[in-house]
């Protein structure tokens, strides 16, 4: 018990530091974005003049606006409102960014949980198709299938979704957005095809990590062990080898989700869905800083507070972590697994 | 370590039971599939035209080369992928697109390895402090989709083409600090470089003679990897609007552009979408392929 | 655990499927119906050309991508006269000025009320219109209602305008910007976004529900003072930029209506069995040169573009495939046509210039202010055909599509696409090219002899008299190239054969009011 406890300790420790560390990453971040913006040609007050901007007209709404401080002023005051919900009012469409955020997230998440699960539901029986005849012609097969998923990215496979399931079958609409309460069929036809455009990339990462661990899993004693007692390979694959195996691949789902969140940018302005990625998108292109700003905190806040969670709980689901630091270095070489998948970020 | 080393242990049409394993030993060199034998080939051959492009016979990519809205056919060259809106070439434009994309790719991706590797090389073998901070700094710039962050950049600064190399290499730093950091670590604790130390080798030394030789395979290993996915987050930005300038030709922006007229000209999309999938996949099989080889930390 | 969520997703899907299955097939094209009386009754799904940021009428840069999310809102103050094209009143009871366009009476019935009880007067007049004035409100409208130096409350129904200067054009000029939508002053006066969520106005529909970029849900109003107008229960409006991606949704069953502007889209949507109702503006979409500065300043520049050019081939481009490039400033059907080309295709004619210009240390080089969306074929055209040329270069001058709205005031660009569209010449043809008209003569034009033919013909009465006048007009035009023109400019729709009701006449049209649907 007494041993419990202290494992237990150690575990909040550890987690309290994490906790602590991925507060610093946001203030780092939130005053990195910040600063870059402030370095922006342009100002706001000139953004919501625009051709009455004279120099005295510009000068005198900045002031009214708090943009004549200080930068670091400007910053902390903005850091304290958006602490407490409030990110500032776009001066383009004079709405709240926190307003415009909430309204479209739910949008932005179901895409991105409807792309996990797809590229899960595809991805999951691969990965065990794979590993149970792994080497054989079939594996190769579906592996070099999955990195062609893995080479398509959104504004590749959107159009050519379109022009297939929308243009020439009719099957799904090609644009727009149904809510949920406006029926879940509608709701879902509209979200398929850019959930689908979105979750190609993911499923060539998947199906890596899953076939990966079962192999590793399969290998191992008590699988042997299972098989020696004559129980079938499918019994063995799903009742032995499966769950010790789908661990990292719930590790890499929730990053992929925080990645998806961030991600659909590309195909809700394809497929012209009210999300977070085409607030983010027009703001741009309309230089609204304000809402740029904002919408970068909050995707970078929820990107570092689904790592941390995902940090967290590794430390208390998985026992082998809470015993010795040796034990430690088998997680972490584990967790390696994920790595090259992390650079995929970068095709988000 | 991971699936396809495991898979180099055994050959193909050994004994399909599961689980009846062959010990893990050093990989047995396997032929190379007919993949990735197809993957240097469009390597080479998408460098060699975008660096031939100049001397080509084919019409410049801003150039009226034919009707416009022609298909792809047989007949003059510049009619052979078809042609845009306009009556430019699609061949010429994928070509010329190359350029852009390779370079814009390459490019970013080095400038990413050179931060990358310096940073990583002083994290990886001082530790401390100088970890500490450079590990943060990494999990910052990680802290946010790259696509977000280059987006942000774009939204400061006019799209051109030293903006989107900026962006694109400082997104690709992080992946390579920690590959880099991890390597050191790896590196600087055999007995080699702890002889080198012992003998009175400077740090400075220690790094440059006998470190930074041994990790610079495994870094480069991942440059096609990562070079593919700068090229498809140029793409993405090209895409939105906010990539090279026109009239230069990418393929993000050809794809953007071609979408309006998916429906009635679907080549417009389907020529650069296929050129740019056959890229980024033929990079993600070499990269691949390198990595298995270089990389030290997958193989231990 | 797994498989069970898989089952459970498989089971989602499925059931997703279905219910697309149901609505692709009720998407069949229906018999044709004849037009007969209006039906009141039902909903309908309109796609018009860009997403409104918000209500506020400060907001609203061009009336007309978002003609029926407006009308249905605020009605019209002003509606298009179907034979002349001349603007005369629709909420007011007369607009007019008796002194040459110096003031100007507005008169507003009696009994008129926004839909939260506010009365429409005079004073919601002034409120409205100062207000645009306003620099904080960063109205698109700011430069236009500038024009007005105040607004005097005459009595409840009467309010009497002042120009800076005499403007014999304003009325007609006034539906193309946000003076056209009156909204309640009560309302504004809570704030814009406040506004935003409950917008008041006067007009046949109030608000639903809205979600920003997304959908628009508007609902009848009961106490509309047009009854029995308006007949449809209820509109469903979403902006979509894209073109294509409009044709699209109309083709798969997703909309009853879109609004289009493409040539390509109404060839398209025409021989797939929609609906067109088109709406083609004199005048048309073209280039248009800062000519108050280097290097169009000299007439020289921009003849050479003009010699230089294949406007039908770029109208092509830009149109994929359906070119449209007027020949002339007045379509056929307008009174006041005359068969004056309004430019000469010559290529060495453009090369000796551009050689000239050269010769003279100033070889032709110039940006094209390039906004995100649709305009990209344009310049990839432009600098396609100006390739085959020595000594001109152009570059694009890529700009947030924020500036879109005050480039043309600001003048901050070189060359760039806009349209000199118009129905009635005396109001935006002489805004745009009367060389005191301000903020609305966005090239910069100035000419003595078209400042004077502008006047004349807007003092004639008969239309011969005018038409003498316009044709030197046309000739100034083509030249000294202030525009070239390279599009005709459309206001129009393509709908299913349920839709009635389209009148779609120049700007803020099709009205939604006038909508019905074929039961």
């Amino acid at each position: 018990m007494c041993a419990s406890n202290t494992g237990q300790a150690a575990v909040l420790r550890s987690a309290l530091r994490k906790i602590g560390y991925a507060a610093l990453v946001v203030l780092v971040v939130t005053f990195g974005v910040s600063l870059m913006l402030s370095l922006a040609p342009g100002s706001v007050a000139e953004t919501i003049l625009g051709e009455n901007a004279t120099p005295e007209n510009v000068a005198l709404l900045n002031k009214e606006l708090g943009y004549d401080r200080p930068f670091i002023v400007q910053y902390l005051d903005w850091l304290s409102h958006a602490v407490r919900g409030d990110l500032g009012v776009s001066p383009i469409t004079h709405l709240p960014v926190t307003e415009a955020i909430l309204q479209r997230l739910p949008v932005t998440l179901e895409l991105a949980v409807l792309a996990l699960v797809l590229s899960l539901v595809i991805a999951v029986p691969l990965a065990i198709v794979s590993a149970a005849r792994a080497g054989s012609a079939l594996d190769r097969g579906i592996s070099a299938a999955t990195s062609v998923f893995l080479s398509v990215p959104a504004f590749v496979a959107g159009p050519v979704l379109i022009y297939f399931f929308a243009v020439q079958l009719r099957v799904f609409p090609a644009l727009g957005w149904v809510p949920i309460e406006d029926g879940l069929g509608a709701n879902l036809a509209a979200a398929f095809l850019p959930a689908l455009a979105a979750a190609l990339v993911e499923i060539a990462a998947f199906h890596r990590v899953l076939r990966a661990d079962l192999i590793g899993t399969l290998r191992e004693d008590f699988v042997a062990a299972a098989r020696a007692k004559g129980l079938s390979p499918s019994y063995v694959m799903f009742r032995h080898a499966f769950r010790p195996s789908s661990f990292s691949l719930l590790t890499i789902s929730a990053l992929s989700l925080a990645r998806l969140i961030g991600g659909t940018i590309i195909v809700e302005t394809l497929f012209v869905l009210p999300g977070i990625g085409q607030l983010i998108a027009n703001a741009v292109l309309q230089r609204d800083v304000v809402t740029v700003q904002g919408v970068v905190a909050f995707i970078a806040v929820t990107f570092v507070v689904v790592n941390m969670i995902v940090d967290v709980s590794y430390g208390l689901i998985d026992p082998r972590l809470r015993r010795a630091p040796a034990a430690r270095k088998i997680a972490r070489g584990r967790s390696r697994t994920v790595k090259p998948v992390q650079k995929k970020e970068l095709t988000a | 370590m991971t699936a396809s080393t495991a898979l180099r242990t055994r050959k193909a049409g050994d004994l399909p039971a599961p689980g009846i394993q062959i010990p893990a030993v050093a990989a047995i060199r396997k032929p190379r599939s007919v993949l990735v034998w197809f993957s240097y080939f469009w390597i080479v051959l998408i460098v060699a035209l975008a660096v031939l492009a100049p001397v080509l016979p084919i019409a410049g990519y801003d150039a009226v080369a034919g009707p416009p809205r022609q298909p792809p056919q047989f007949g003059p060259i510049d009619l052979l992928l078809g042609t845009d809106r306009v009556g430019r070439s699609l061949l010429s434009r994928v070509i010329y697109g190359a350029q852009v994309s390779l370079v814009v790719g390459t490019a970013a991706a080095l400038g990413g390895v050179v931060l990358g590797l310096v940073l990583g090389l002083i994290a990886g073998y001082f530790r401390k402090g100088a970890d500490t901070v450079i590990v943060f700094v990494a999990d910052v710039i990680l802290s946010f989709p790259a696509l977000v962050l280059l987006l942000a950049i774009s939204a400061i600064f006019a799209p051109s083409l030293w903006t989107i190399l900026v962006g694109l290499a400082i997104t690709s730093t992080p992946s390579f600090i920690r590959l880099s950091r991890a390597n050191t670590m790896a590196w600087a604790g055999r007995d080699f470089v702890k002889a080198a130390r012992n003998m009175g080798a400077s740090d400075t030394r220690v790094l440059l003679r006998e470190i930074l030789p041994n990790v610079v395979p495994a870094i480069a290993a991942y440059l096609p990897l990562v070079i593919a996915a700068l090229i498809v987050a140029e793409g993405s930005l090209s895409f939105l609007g906010l990539g090279i300038p026109p009239p230069t030709p990418s393929w993000g922006g050809m794809i953007a552009a071609g979408a309006a007229d998916l429906r009635t000209a679907p080549y417009m999309v389907f020529v650069p979408a296929a050129v740019l999938f056959l890229t980024v996949f033929a990079l993600n099989q070499a990269g691949e392929h390198l990595r298995l080889r270089f990389d030290r930390t997958l193989q231990d | 655990m797994i498989s069970k969520k898989r089952s459970a997703l498989i089971a989602l899907m499925a059931a997703g499927t279905l219910a697309l299955a149901a609505c692709s097939s009720s998407s069949a094209p229906s018999e044709p119906t004849t037009s007969g009386d209006p039906v009141s009754g039902g909903t309908l799904r309109v796609l018009e050309l860009a997403p409104p940021i918000g209500f506020d009428p400060a907001q609203v840069f061009s009336s007309n991508s978002m003609p029926v999310t407006y009308t249905a809102l605020y009605g019209q103050f002003m509606v298009a006269d179907e034979t002349t094209g001349e603007y005369v009143c629709g909420l007011c009871e007369s607009f007019t000025s008796s002194d040459g366009g110096a003031t100007y009476d507005v008169v507003m019935p009696e009994g008129l009320t926004f839909t939260d009880g506010t009365p429409l007067d005079a004073e919601a007049i002034k409120y409205n219109w100062d207000r645009l004035k306003d620099p904080a409100l960063g109205s698109a409208s700011a430069g236009y209602a500038s024009q007005i130096d105040h607004i005097d409350v005459v009595d409840d129904l009467t309010a009497k305008l002042t120009l800076k200067s005499p403007n014999p054009g304003f009325v007609g000029n006034m539906p193309v910007y946000a003076l056209q939508w009156i909204a309640s002053p009560t309302a504004l006066a809570k704030g814009t976004e406040e506004f935003n969520k409950n917008p008041v106005g006067a007009g046949p529909f109030v608000l639903d529900s809205w979600t920003p970029n997304g959908t628009l849900k508007l609902t009848k109003n009961p106490d509309y003072y047009d009854a029995p107008k308006p007949y449809l229960d209820a509109l469903e409006i979403q902006g979509v930029p894209d073109n294509a991606q409009r044709l699209n949704a109309l083709l798969s069953g997703q909309a009853d209506l879109i609004m289009n502007s493409e040539a390509s889209v109404f060839e398209e949507g025409k021989s797939a069995g929609f609906v067109e109702t088109r709406y083609t503006f004199n005048g048309g979409v073209g280039f248009m040169f800062n000519t108050s500065a280097a290097p169009f300043d000299d007439p020289r520049a921009r003849q050479a573009i003009a010699y230089a050019l294949d406007l039908d081939a770029l109208s092509d481009a830009a149109t994929a495939g359906y070119p449209s490039a007027p020949k002339t400033l007045f379509s056929k059907d307008s009174p006041y046509y005359e068969d004056i080309p309004l430019q000469t295709y010559d290529p060495d004619k453009a090369q000796e210039l551009f050689d000239e210009l050269a010769d003279e240390g100033k070889p032709l080089e110039f940006s094209y202010a390039l906004f995100p969306g649709n305009g990209q074929s344009v310049f990839d055209a432009l600098q396609a055909q100006l390739s085959s040329y020595d000594n001109v270069t152009v570059t694009a001058d890529q700009r947030d599509s924020s500036e879109q709205g005050v480039i043309g005031t600001t003048g901050d660009y070189q060359v760039l696409s806009s349209s000199l569209a118009f129905s009635d010449p005396s109001a935006r043809l002489w805004g745009a090219l009367f060389s005191t008209a301000g903020a609305t003569n966005y090239s910069r034009f100035n000419d003595p002899v078209t400042d004077a033919a502008l006047t004349a013909a807007g003092a004639a009465t008969d239309v011969d008299a005018k038409k003498e006048q316009y044709s030197i007009v046309q000739q100034q035009v083509a030249e000294l190239d202030p525009y070239i023109l390279f599009q005709g400019f459309y206001n129009g729709a393509l709908s299913t054969e349920k839709v009635k009701g389209i009148e779609i006449d120049g700007w803020t049209t099709p009205p939604a009011a006038e909508l019905w649907l074929q039961p």
